[in-house]
C-alpha cells in the first residue's frame, strides 16, 4: 500500500487518550462535553481509548507538579509512533494560575513535544474539537 | 479462503453495527461504515511498543480462523461442532493468558476477570449447543442438518436459543457482561498492553468471533441455507447491540449468578428434550 494512501487512512482513525494532570478539573469537564453526543467526534473516527498503548493523540490538560512529571513522560513513552500531543487549557500551555505555586515542576512542553495548544480557561468544547481536528491533520 | 473473506466482511459490518447502535441509543451520529477497516489498517501500520507475548494473540487469532473454516459455508457442510467449540474456547483462553502474562496490573486483573467469566460462559454455551446434539444424536453439522430435514423443528429449542444468546453476549464481552474490559475499572482489560499490530490481531480475533458465534447459533438452531443464516446472524447482532446499549454492567457476582442459572435452565431444557424424545419417539 502506498505511503500517501496510508497517511490518509491514519487520519481517518485517530484514537485519543485523555490525561488529566494537576488542574482544577474544569478542562476535564469540557473534554467530556466534547466527546458527548452534541459534537460527537466519533463521526470523525475519534475513539476515546483507555490505554495509552492504543492511542495516537494524547490530550493533556492541567499543570505539571513534581509528582506528575515522571508519569507524564512515562505515558508519552508508552504510546506507539506516530503520536501527537494536544495541550488543552491555559494550565497545560503555561501552568496558568498555578504558575508560581511551590509544588509546580515545569510546563507540559518541557517534558513532551506539544503540537497543538488549545487556549482558554477552560476552552469551549468546540475549540477542543477544532484542536483535535488540527492534530489529526498533523499525524504522519 | 473465501469463507475467511466473507467472515471478515461480516465482522466489519457487525462491529460497525454494534458501534452505530450504541451511538444511536445515545443520540449520536456514529462512525462511518468502513471505520473498523480504517482502524485495522492503521493499527497494522503502527509499530508495537512494550513487552507483550506476541505469539499468544496470534495463536488466538489462528484458532478463531480454524473455527471459521470448520463452520458450514455455502454448500459445504463444514466440520464438527466439537472442533468449533474447542477452538473458540481455546481462543478466549489464549487471549486471557496474553493479558495475564503482560506487565500491566490492569491487564492481569482484566485477564483474571475474563477467566472467571469465560469459564461459566463456556459451560452455558456448550450446554445450549448440546440440546441440539441430543436431538440429532451426532455432533457433526451434516447430521444436525439432516435431522432438521427429516424431523422438522422442535419448539423447545427456542429456549436453548435464548440461553445461547446470553452465552454469546458473555463470550463477546458486551454489556451487561463487559466486566473483563470495563474501561473505568481495568483500563482495556487483557488488551491494555497490546499496541500496533498486536492490537490489530486482537481486533481481528474479535471480528471473526462476531461472525463465528451468531452464524454457529443460527446454523445449529435453525438449519437454513447460507444467505438466510447470515441474515439471521445480523438479527442476532442487532439484538445483542440493543441489549448492550440498554443495560448497565453487571458485577462479577451477578454475572456469575445469571450465567449459572441460565446454565441450569439450559440443562433442564436438554433433559426435557431428551425425555420427550424417549416417550414420543423424536429422539434418534
Amino acid at each position: 500500500m502506498s505511503g500517501s494512501m496510508l497517511k490518509r487512512i491514519i487520519k481517518k482513525s485517530p484514537w485519543v487518550y485523555l490525561l488529566g494532570l494537576a488542574g482544577c478539573n474544569g478542562c476535564d469537564i469540557e473534554i467530556i462535553a466534547t466527546v458527548c453526543p452534541r459534537l460527537d467526534p466519533e463521526r470523525l473516527g475519534v475513539k476515546v481509548v483507555s490505554s495509552p498503548r492504543h492511542a495516537d493523540i494524547l490530550l493533556v490538560n492541567g499543570a505539571v507538579n513534581k509528582k506528575l512529571k515522571k508519569p507524564l513522560k512515562e505515558i508519552y513513552d508508552q504510546m506507539a509512533e506516530p503520536k501527537v500531543v494536544v495541550a488543552v487549557g491555559s494550565c497545560a500551555a503555561s501552568n496558568g494560575p498555578f504558575r508560581e505555586c511551590y509544588n509546580m515542576a515545569c510546563r507540559v512542553d518541557e517534558i513532551v513535544p506539544v503540537s497543538i495548544y488549545v487556549p482558554g480557561c477552560p476552552p469551549r468544547p468546540h475549540a477542543i474539537l477544532y484542536g483535535i481536528k488540527k492534530a489529526i491533520d498533523m499525524v504522519e | 479462503m473465501l469463507s475467511i473473506i466473507v467472515a471478515l466482511a461480516f465482522g466489519v459490518f457487525a462491529s460497525w453495527l454494534l458501534r452505530n447502535l450504541a451511538a444511536r441509543a445515545e443520540g449520536r451520529v456514529g462512525p462511518p461504515l468502513l471505520q473498523p477497516v480504517w482502524d485495522i489498517i492503521k493499527l497494522l501500520s503502527k509499530g508495537s511498543v512494550g513487552n507483550v507475548a506476541v505469539v499468544l494473540p496470534l495463536i488466538s487469532l489462528l484458532l478463531v480462523v480454524f473455527a471459521v473454516l470448520n463452520l458450514p459455508f455455502m454448500d459445504n457442510w463444514g466440520g464438527d461442532l466439537i472442533v468449533v467449540l474447542y477452538s473458540l474456547t481455546a481462543s478466549s483462553i489464549f487471549t486471557t493468558i496474553a493479558g495475564v502474562v503482560s506487565s500491566s496490573p490492569f491487564s492481569r486483573m482484566g485477564g483474571s476477570r475474563e477467566l472467571q467469566q469465560t469459564l461459566l460462559a463456556e459451560l452455558l454455551f456448550i450446554a445450549s449447543c448440546f440440546s441440539v446434539v441430543v436431538l440429532a444424536g451426532s455432533t457433526s453439522f451434516q447430521s444436525i442438518g439432516i435431522y432438521y430435514m427429516t424431523h422438522g423443528y422442535n419448539l423447545f429449542l427456542i429456549f436453548s436459543f435464548i440461553a445461547m444468546l446470553v452465552a454469546c453476549q458473555a463470550k463477546l464481552r458486551k454489556a451487561p457482561f463487559d466486566i473483563p474490559d470495563a474501561n473505568v475499572e481495568v483500563a482495556a482489560g487483557p488488551a491494555t498492553e497490546f499496541s500496533g499490530y498486536v492490537l490489530a490481531m486482537h481486533e481481528l480475533t474479535y471480528m471473526l468471533e462476531l461472525y463465528a458465534l451468531p452464524v454457529l447459533a443460527s446454523f445449529i438452531f435453525f438449519r437454513m441455507n447460507y444467505a438466510a443464516a447470515l441474515l439471521a446472524s445480523i438479527i442476532i447482532i442487532f439484538i445483542m447491540g440493543i441489549a448492550a446499549a440498554s443495560n448497565a454492567r453487571f458485577s462479577l457476582k451477578t454475572a456469575s449468578k445469571v450465567l449459572f442459572f441460565t446454565f441450569i435452565f439450559s440443562l433442564m431444557i436438554t433433559a426435557l428434550i431428551y425425555i420427550g424424545g424417549r416417550f414420543y419417539g423424536t429422539f434418534v
